[in-house]
């Protein structure tokens, strides 16, 4: 029998361009460590938002994952949301940012920084 | 009904009417009567996160929002359609919530699922308190004079006391506009209440006068008018929500709404004459296409006419507008909310 495979990496990725964003801003901030803290919380015009923010330490239950040199911690709770979730870094016309590309996302607002599943 | 019915005896089945509609019905508008409105649903949010996630989650603005002061927000999905309209009271950064009646537990639901990072706790407590409600332009006196309250309230302010020894929340929001008071005491000291009240000659008066008030005032109701179907701006809602606060859910689509003027329908304040058989969800037409629909509906004891609430197409939400029932009956556009 046939087994279907599951195409959808259950973790999560940061990309090249988006962790060497992550240590200059980090630079810029004056901090010492650029560890990256990911999450979700719910609001924004299309249900949930994306949380980043540059940390020391991972809280209790993160799931730490490393990349490019970059610690990412990504809140327990959030997880089911951004499985398979790559952290890209967009310059382009649409203005400078870190881009989720997020499978699990049905649909998002028009300024992209909230999104629906 | 005996008129002298203790209102807690019936608690989860609304009493329709104690005496007479059009006897409690005058009590409200020209004096002051009391109605049990524990149907309403209660939660606590608590939590350093709560006034953040509710103010992300709903129109109106939440931040900044003082101790004691209240707020009314509407709940909306990302299509921007309503879930229900909370009234909400800050209590030491601990958010008190009224729901609509029977929606507490989607609500706690609905914030439980968007409570993913946040410090919130949501705690439904409707089925172990009870709700007073104190309503007509006398109540304030009745407060001062006979119950011998030595403050008053605001619109949309709260305060925990205690009223002859039971804890009480009291607070004013705009459910039965101007002059309403709502008492929040736990559920085995409402026939205590109750009767601080009716031995001081206040008339108990039920659902059903209640609602006719809130259809004469064109307040929307729960499964009625308020219903994933409708959006804010459609349901005269417009009083509670911010259109500079920032992000909430469905707020793209409210402010496209509102600045491309895409509201397509209105709530509207309707009456027929009381010979006409009419019911809810009874459609209302134009030139034969359909324009509307009835959504509530009583018998006004003013002018025996009766008056009704319904969604109206823009074109045809406009006061004086006549329009006709499925059964052809004249339904009389009195006013847009």
């Amino acid at each position: 029998m046939p087994v279907k495979e599951n195409t959808k990496p259950l973790t999560i990725s940061i990309s090249e361009q988006a962790a060497s964003h992550v240590r200059a801003f980090a630079e810029q901030a004056g901090k010492e460590v650029s560890n990256l803290r990911v999450g979700v919380k719910g609001g924004g015009c299309s249900g949930l938002t994306y949380v980043l923010d540059i940390v020391e330490e991972p809280r209790d239950g993160d799931k730490i994952i490393e990349e490019h040199g970059l610690k990412l911690f990504v809140d327990r709770n959030s997880y089911v949301f951004l499985a398979g979730t790559t952290l890209d870094y967009s310059g382009g016309l649409n203005g400078k940012g870190f881009v989720f590309n997020n499978p699990n996302a049905k649909t998002s607002c028009g300024c992209g920084t909230s999104f629906g599943v | 009904m005996d008129a002298d019915s203790i209102g807690s005896k019936y608690l989860g089945v609304p009493i329709p009417v104690y005496t007479s509609i059009e006897e409690e019905y005058c009590s409200l508008v020209e004096n002051v009567a009391i109605v049990d409105r524990s149907g309403v649903g209660r939660l606590w949010c608590r939590g350093e996160d709560a006034l953040d996630l509710i103010n992300r989650l709903s129109t109106n603005q939440m931040i900044g929002l003082s101790p004691n002061k209240g707020v009314a927000t509407v709940l909306t999905s990302n299509k921007g359609r309503i879930i229900d309209v909370l009234s909400i009271f800050n209590f030491d950064n601990d958010l008190f919530v009224q729901a609509s009646p029977f929606a507490s537990e989607k609500i706690v639901k609905w914030i439980n699922f968007y409570t993913i990072m946040e410090s919130v706790n949501v705690d439904d407590v409707t089925t172990e308190t009870s709700m007073m409600s104190l309503i007509g332009p006398n109540s304030s006196s009745v407060l001062k004079d006979l119950i011998g309250l030595d403050f008053s309230l605001e619109l949309y302010e709260g305060k925990q006391i205690s009223l002859n020894g039971i804890d009480t929340i009291v607070c004013r929001s705009d459910f039965a506009f101007p002059d309403a008071y709502d008492f929040i005491v736990g559920k085995h000291n409402l026939d205590a209440l109750w009767e601080m009240f009716r031995t001081v000659g206040v008339m108990s008066v039920g659902s059903k006068a209640l609602d006719l008030l809130r259809i004469e005032q064109g307040n929307p109701s729960y499964t009625r008018e308020l219903t994933d179907s409708y959006n804010p701006l459609e349901s005269g809602l417009r009083k509670y929500i911010s259109f500079n606060k920032g992000c909430y859910i469905g707020q793209e689509v409210i402010a496209r709404l509102d600045a491309y003027k895409k509201v397509q329908k209105y709530l509207v304040g309707l009456e027929w004459e009381s010979t006409c058989k009419i019911n809810s969800f009874t459609g209302l037409f134009k030139d034969n296409d359909q324009v509307g629909l009835i959504t509530s509906w009583s018998v006004s004891p003013k002018d025996k006419k009766n008056i009704g609430l319904g969604y109206v197409r823009k074109a045809n939400a406009i006061a004086g507008e006549l329009l006709q029932s499925d059964n052809e009956d004249i339904v009389y556009v009195k006013s847009v909310f």
